[in-house]
């Protein structure tokens, strides 16, 4: 060919313009898909050196399975149909290593419009797809992750707050499956008068405007019962700042409200037994006033005027005494009643010791009722000391004292243990109670018998029961009339 | 009636007319030569003891007695008047004894009065013979 040297430097330059280029592998390939050349960026990318490779046909780069399915024929086919074809994927090095190809295959025609061969052009986009991979799969676990949370409900939502995913957490606190519920609005979760008050509206309003809008409330499950929920509304920004929706994450705090709520209940209702206690002890103290008055009047009246009185008058005064006198002990035993267990500490208490010193105060009475009194072995506890020796001076005064006529009082004592738990026994042999007055004796001022035949005031089982009750225990009596009584208590130690 | 040397007064303070009145019996009753005098609440109590003894005919203020106080009255309460007592000069009253006569059973306010140096003791209404005896006895000198 005669070829001047303009021309000669020209198609040279065309050559190693396609040869130099390292960025892409630039192949010229035959009709059938043999390669007749092969620039650096196909030795870059490839790993063959043009010796290696020319002459062999392009489907060497492609997987096994690719081969298989006949992909490089089809994508030859493609582009001789079309004129061209492209196709992404992986592609074989020659030392066997994977890369991310994205191929153009360009048919080359000569001048009658036969195709002659192809261009292809590789690019190798591993990097890139290895980056989309891991995206991929960080957004993916990323979903399982938020979707596998159980504590919270996690939602997206667009902008209208239509509900776009759903997690398990969601289904465990709303009661929805992500089909019940996905494209309808989170309005759902709202019990009517939040939906009157426009409340979902006015929280994706703040959201929107301040980026994140939070609440607590009482919000509504797909069977209708409510939950105590808090709730963080965030709004979403596109890359311009527009907001584009919103996520939504919520906590069931039902539990936590509920224990608020008994816990504010027991705080109202210990400001209201304290501001009872004062009103029984102010009370109490002033009725005592006026009584003691009238008491001392009554003395006055009788020293300076008591022999100017007949009998019936003198009969008269008597009685007047006689009630002050008893309606002051009434208001005693109501301020005691008051003021059992107040700033009262726990100790340690051998009951034993207190049921010798019991029988103690009761000598006198124990000698001439010709009382026996039978003591098992008995613990040592925690208590309120104070309160618990008046306890058992109730129940074996009780026991002497409701004695059967003419027969001696036989009073046994006894306890046992479970758990830290103690159960009492003052078993007597006296007159017994009637069954239907069984509960009735426990409530203050309540007394079964005249005051002719048994004197008492009807507060000492009162006091016991408070007692028992402040040793977190009960207390409660079997009884037969004429076969004696069993008073029974127990004492939680472990809660005190 | 018997004079008894360090009890030139006898100040009852209480609202209740009642309790005065039984008050002053007993003391009339025990044949003691003194000025007894009531006070209805703190405020009159304090103007007694410093309104320059106008009140006790003496023509100086009164520094030798025994004074009864009730806790609960109307106006200035006892705990009150005590407070207002302790500011009082010492040359006047360290010769005065100051008890709670009270009808109060609380043990709070026993405790509360224990612990006030100027309260020598607590004594539960009603006020007997026996009771100013002893007062007597323990507290004048």
């Amino acid at each position: 060919m005669n070829m001047t040297p303009d021309l000669d430097i020209k198609k040279l330059r065309l050559e190693r313009m396609v040869e130099e280029v390292e960025d892409y592998a630039i192949l010229l390939l035959d009709a059938e898909g043999n390669i007749e050349n092969w620039n650096k960026g196909a030795e870059r990318i490839k790993g063959y050196k043009a010796s290696e490779i020319i002459g062999k046909n392009f489907r060497t780069f492609y997987m096994p399975e690719d081969q298989a399915s006949g992909l490089p024929q089809r994508l030859l086919e493609l582009a001789r149909q079309n004129g061209k074809a492209s196709h992404e994927g992986w592609r074989v090095k020659k030392n066997g290593e994977k890369f991310w190809g994205n191929i153009l295959l360009t048919a080359i025609h000569d001048d009658d419009g036969s195709i002659i061969g192809f261009t292809k052009v590789t690019r190798d986009l591993t990097e890139k797809k290895l980056t989309e991979e891991n995206l991929r799969r960080s957004e993916e676990r990323y979903h399982k992750m938020i979707s596998e949370i159980q504590d919270y409900a996690i939602l997206l939502m667009d902008l209208e707050g239509k509900v776009e995913n759903w997690n398990k957490g969601a289904e465990r606190i709303k009661g929805y499956k992500a089909s019940e519920i996905v494209g309808k609005n989170f309005r759902t979760f709202y019990p009517q008068e939040d939906l009157d008050a426009k409340k979902p509206e006015r929280l994706l309003e703040r959201a929107k405007r301040e980026g994140r809008a939070q609440d607590e409330g009482w919000r509504v499950r797909k069977d209708g019962s409510r939950f105590w929920s808090s709730v963080t509304i965030t709004a979403l920004h596109a890359d311009d700042g527009k907001v584009i929706g919103f996520s939504k994450v919520t906590r069931d705090l039902t539990e936590l409200k509920k224990a608020e709520a008994t816990l504010l209940h027991m705080q109202r209702l210990e400001v209201r037994n304290d501001e009872l206690e004062q009103i029984t002890y102010i009370t109490s103290h002033d009725l005592q006033e006026p009584l003691r008055n009238i008491s001392s009047f009554i003395d006055i009246f009788i020293e300076d005027h008591g022999t100017n009185l007949n009998a019936e008058g003198t009969e008269a005064l008597r009685f007047i005494k006689e009630a002050t006198g008893r309606m002051s002990q009434l208001i005693n035993g109501l301020l005691d009643y008051g003021r059992l267990g107040r700033n009262a500490q726990v100790s340690e208490i051998d009951v034993n010791e207190i049921v010798k010193d019991v029988c103690a105060d009761f000598s006198t009475l124990i000698k001439e009722t010709g009382a026996e009194i039978e003591v098992g072995p008995l613990p040592v506890i925690k208590g309120y000391a104070t309160e618990f020796r008046l306890l058992l001076q109730n129940l074996i005064g009780n026991a002497i004292k409701f004695r059967t006529p003419d027969e001696k009082p036989h009073i046994r004592i006894s306890a046992e243990e479970t758990d830290g738990q103690y159960k009492f026994c003052v078993k007597d042999n006296g007159i017994g109670i009637e069954p239907q007055y069984l509960d009735r004796i426990f409530l203050i001022f309540q007394r079964l018998h005249n005051r002719q035949h048994f004197a008492g005031n009807g507060i000492g089982l009162a006091h016991c029961k408070r007692i028992v009750e402040l040793h977190h225990g009960k207390i409660w009596a079997v009884s037969e009339p004429g076969k004696g009584s069993t008073f029974y208590f127990t004492i939680n130690t472990n809660s005190l | 009636m018997r004079k008894i040397n360090g009890l030139d007064f006898i100040l009852l303070v209480d609202d209740d007319e009642a309790t005065n009145y039984l008050n002053q019996r007993v003391i009339r009753k025990a044949n003691i030569l003194t000025n007894v005098h009531v006070a209805h609440d703190g405020k009159e109590a304090l103007d007694y003891l410093t309104n320059g003894g106008r009140n006790n005919g003496t023509g100086s203020v009164p520094h030798a007695g025994l004074i009864f106080l009730d806790i609960n009255m109307p106006g200035m309460n006892g705990w009150e008047f005590l407070e207002a007592y302790k500011q009082l000069p010492d040359e006047q009253t360290r010769r005065i004894k100051i008890l709670m006569l009270t009808t109060s059973n609380n043990p709070d306010e026993e405790k509360r009065a224990v612990n006030i140096p100027e309260v020598k003791g607590f004594i539960h209404k009603p006020l007997t013979e026996e009771k100013l005896e002893k007062a007597i006895n323990v507290y004048v000198f």
